[in-house]
């Protein structure tokens, strides 16, 4: 057997306590109706069973909290074994000289359904009910006590237990529920801890190799007098270091970007990424549009080798988008023979294959070709928990048909024990009825004020009519039979109590049985005789309110371990995406500064272009820390045509992500422009939000500002110039 | 003012420090003294420096603002120098008592005259620290004036002192000394403050909190 989460366990002892107070209960009743000499004489040993039964209950529930889930599990079983013991050998243990009528307690099977739901299951519970139901009716035909009273009795028994299985059941799945809950957290904040110590390493070694390169770079650019030796020994250990750190990122699987990056540079193809990285997708999804890309980079260069190829990979809301663009000759795509495997399979079929893939190709003679492949991703992340509320409103509809039936007939044996009370039986039955039925029909969850209003004043309307006939008619006592409805309209509290009307259910509770405990006094009942009435409806109330106070609570540990573990899922992507950021990072140093390293450990006298190109190269890579959205084009190449004139130029974007794209695209051209001139300094620099300004720049003392909010005309302010 | 000032720096790389020597043979008063790779090598000996040029992100993994107060506590003043601008590594060590913080990319002139500020002991003011200082959020809940930000705003956005003396029509000591007291405030941020009483006392010390019983 697998190992058993804390949730179910802790649902269990739940339902073992409960089984115990029931039995507390059902002994107390028992006890009261022996004191007053209402049994048989039954055998010792038939009597022992039934006192095994409880007692084993009893203990069972003592225990719970301290044995393991297995011990719990064998007691459980032990009691449900003994209350099954006591049905089957009652046959036995009836006296030969007969008697009145069978005992009450042999169908009062609610202690026992909770007891087997904790030893099986539902399955076992349902069956226990059921029989113990059984056994009472068929009981009574042979030996004994078929009237109102034992009916009325071993009918509402079968109710008490359809809805100690039902609402038990749901706390049972409930407690699996918060233990898969549980185990997805821990598994996503596992994964999230280890994504961060990855991503801390890497950043850490990131950083160093990029302060390594960009200090060689600089000194190289200088045309102070180095020992060149010496320059070219560091600059040889810079290639190293950056050889060392994409050694390590290929040794994890590389991320699509890095992969597509590559597949683009093997076919001198560019690469963009747009859109923000939000989705990683599965590793077939990523197989296929690698090998879809690569295959038509392939194609491109077979076929236009010539053409200027890019590819461009779109982060989107809804998936990725992965565009091979090619400005070549084109073709007819619709002249393309079926066999012909590179676009049809390799690239069509391959995307076609993998879940949420596709792939269009656009090309017509002498236009290009445009081939887009997209994958779409999956919807947030789910968590396998098993669908407790349906079960449970499948339960409530059952116990909702067996409640309508057993009413029915519980009125009807009344109407023929009571001669001439059959209208005010009807009454009776109808508010109980018609109550059920608004409760029914409550359109939200939790039945609105009126509603509830409108229940209560049946319950009680109901009650007291009933009350009413049986203190008025001749020849009738106070009895449980004839009080049948005192369950019917308790009913009508649990089920309030289920529909999140606890309170109002609570306090229903207490003033039915005040009314019970009147018309009983009233028409002269013992003390003994009022507890067996009001027995069942205060103890219906209490156990539904108590377990659903305790599922409630299970049910909010659920839902709070679930936003755990979103929100550790989502921290683990930002890192994840932090770290293929970062490794993007790594890719581009190897790209465009290892060349210009290897140059320099030659060791070679460098010429002023050289070192122009050295500072170009620099001033490039620390961009990358600080420019943000700046680092974009036409700027982009205007800094770098600066920075070969011998421009010392500084781009900072201190505007954390604020303003749309439309407007940073003006602020990239508009210092574009102004940067196109520069002779000897210039800085650009996006602001914090909240300033009068978006932006502003420096170019050789001349100081001008962006200040438009919409992105139509932006007003320019230049304050003082050379 | 002392006659020369000797110059040491710590860096990981030796280069550097042959660059360094190579700017100080051509300024006025500054001599080279020493090239340590990290911060306990240099202290460890005799005081033998007045300015210490201290890389920003050393390779042991040193916290730069733990660097600052290593140095400070031996006697010299301290000039940062740094490949890259990590702003949040700006920050941390513009929070210590630094003079101020260079890119070793600046152009060879500008650096020479930052060496020579450094060494009167004056506060070198950069683009890259007022742009780190000015949108750090911990200064925003500071007690600077409108003036203040403004001075620092413009200093961000790569002006010297003297265009911004032009621009806001003040003189260019009146926005050196603005300058000195953000920069003074800002260390404030960096210096941990025991206790409630404390951070009371270091404010009305300050001038940023009115003392008591005056009114």
């Amino acid at each position: 057997m697998a190992e058993v989460g804390p949730g179910e366990h802790s649902a269990r002892r739940v339902l073992a306590v409960d089984s115990a107070l029931l039995i507390v209960i059902v002994v107390a009743v028992y006890l009261s109706i022996v004191l007053r000499g209402g049994q048989g004489n039954f055998p010792l040993w038939a009597l022992a069973i039934g006192f095994v039964a409880a007692l084993i209950t009893l203990v069972t529930g003592m225990v719970a909290w301290r044995v393991s889930d297995r011990t719990l599990r064998v007691l459980a079983f032990c009691a449900v074994g003994a209350y099954w013991a006591t049905i089957v050998t009652f046959p036995i243990a009836v006296p030969a000289e007969g008697i009145d009528r069978i005992p009450w307690t042999l169908s009062a099977s609610g202690a026992a359904a909770a007891a087997a739901l904790v030893a099986s299951g539902r399955g076992v519970a349902w069956a226990t009910v059921v029989a113990g139901a059984a056994a009472g009716l068929g009981y009574r035909t042979l030996f004994g006590g078929l009237d109102l009273d034992g009916v009325v009795n071993d009918l509402q028994a079968l109710l008490t237990g359809a809805v100690v299985c039902v609402i038990g059941g749901h706390i049972l799945s409930m407690g699996r529920g918060l233990d898969v809950a549980a185990a997805s957290t821990t598994e996503a904040a596992a994964l999230e801890s280890a994504e961060q110590g990855r991503l801390a390493a890497r950043a850490r070694a990131a950083a160093i190799v990029h302060d390594e390169v960009l200090a060689t770079l600089t000194l190289a650019a200088s045309d102070l007098p180095f020992p060149r030796e010496r320059l070219a020994a560091q600059s040889r250990e810079a290639v190293a270091m950056v050889t060392r750190l994409t050694d390590d990122q290929a040794d994890e699987r590389a991320s699509l970007r890095m992969e597509l990056a590559t597949a683009a540079r093997l076919h001198g193809a560019s690469f963009t990424v747009r859109g923000e990285f939000a989705w990683t997708p599965p590793v077939a999804t990523e197989d296929a549009l690698l090998g879809a890309t690569r295959q038509a980079l392939r194609n491109s260069a077979q076929h236009a080798p010539d053409a200027t190829r890019k590819v461009v990979l779109v982060h989107e809301k809804l998936g990725i988008r992965v565009e091979i663009v090619d400005d070549g000759a084109g073709f007819d795509v619709g002249a393309i023979p079926d066999d012909r495997l590179g676009i049809r399979q390799s690239i069509v079929g391959r995307m076609s294959r993998v879940d949420g893939g596709s792939a269009q190709v656009d090309s017509a003679i002498g236009n290009g070709t445009v081939i887009r492949l997209f994958a779409a991703s999956s919807s947030v992340r789910e968590f396998p928990t098993p669908d407790s509320r349906a079960d449970l409103r499948l339960g409530v509809a059952v116990i909702a048909v067996v409640y309508v039936v057993i009413q029915i007939v519980c009125a009807i044996l009344a109407a023929v024990a009571i001669p001439r009370s059959w209208p005010w039986q009807l009454v009776v039955l109808a508010a109980a009825l018609l109550g059920a039925e608004l409760l029914r029909r409550s359109p939200g969850r939790i039945p609105s004020r009126g509603r509830t209003a409108a229940v209560l004043a049946l319950t009680f309307s109901g009650l007291f009519v009933g009350s009413a006939t049986v203190y008025f008619a001749d020849g009738v006592s106070f009895a449980y039979g004839v009080m049948w409805f005192a369950v019917a309209f308790a009913f009508l509290l649990v089920t309030l109590a289920l529909r999140g009307r606890m309170a109002v259910a609570v306090a229903g509770a207490v003033l039915l049985v005040v009314v019970l405990a009147t018309t009983g006094v009233l028409g002269g009942a013992s003390i003994a005789e009022v507890v067996q009435v009001a027995f069942r409806p205060a103890m219906l109330v209490g156990l539904a309110v108590a377990l659903l106070v305790f599922g409630d609570r299970m049910q909010r540990r659920i839902n709070g371990l679930h936003r755990d573990a979103l929100s550790s899922a989502e921290r683990a992507s930002w890192t994840l995406a932090a770290r293929v950021e970062l490794a993007g990072r790594v890719v581009e140093l190897a790209r465009t500064a290892v060349p210009l390293l290897e140059r320099i450990g030659e060791g070679s006298e460098a010429t002023a272009s050289q070192r122009r190109e050295y500072a170009s190269c620099e001033g490039e890579l620390r961009d990358g820390l600080r420019a943000g959205s700046l680092a974009s084009e036409p700027l982009t190449s205007v800094v770098a045509a600066a920075r070969e004139r011998g421009v010392d130029v500084l781009l900072l974007d201190d505007g954390e992500g604020a303003g749309g794209d439309a407007q940073t695209g003006a602020i990239v051209r508009w210092m574009a422009e102004a940067m196109a001139t520069a002779n000897t300094r210039a800085v650009g620099r996006l602001l914090p939000p909240g300033r009068d300004s978006r932006a502003t720049i420096i170019v050789d003392g001349r100081h001008a500002e962006f200040r438009s909010l919409s992105p139509a005309q932006p007003s320019v302010m230049s304050f003082h110039g050379e | 003012m002392r006659a020369t000032t000797r110059v040491a720096v710590v860096d990981d790389h030796e280069l550097v420090s042959i660059a360094v020597q190579n700017l100080l043979d051509v300024a006025d008063g500054l001599v080279f003294a020493r090239h340590a790779v990290s911060v306990v090598e240099l202290v460890r000996r005799m005081r033998d420096a007045d300015l210490v040029l201290l890389d920003l992100s050393l390779r042991d993994g040193t916290d730069p603002g733990d660097n600052v107060r290593r140095i400070r506590d031996w006697g010299a003043d301290v000039l940062v120098l740094t490949s890259g601008e990590d702003p949040y590594l700006v920050r941390n060590a513009s929070r210590s008592e630094v003079l101020g913080i260079v890119r070793k990319s600046t152009p060879r002139d500008a650096l020479v005259a930052a060496l020579l500020t450094a060494a009167r002991g004056e506060l070198v003011p950069t683009t890259e620290w007022a742009s780190a200082l000015d949108t750090d959020p911990l200064l925003a809940g500071a007690p600077l004036t409108a003036r203040e930000r403004e001075v620092l705003s413009l200093y961000a956005s790569g002006m010297g002192a003297r265009d911004v003396a032009e621009l806001l029509f003040i003189s260019e000591n009146t926005v050196n000394d603005h300058l000195r007291r953000i920069r003074s405030l800002y260390h404030q941020l960096g210096r941990p403050a025991a206790t409630k009483v404390e951070l009371y006392q270091r404010g009305i010390e300050d001038g940023f909190v009115q003392a008591p019983g005056r009114g």
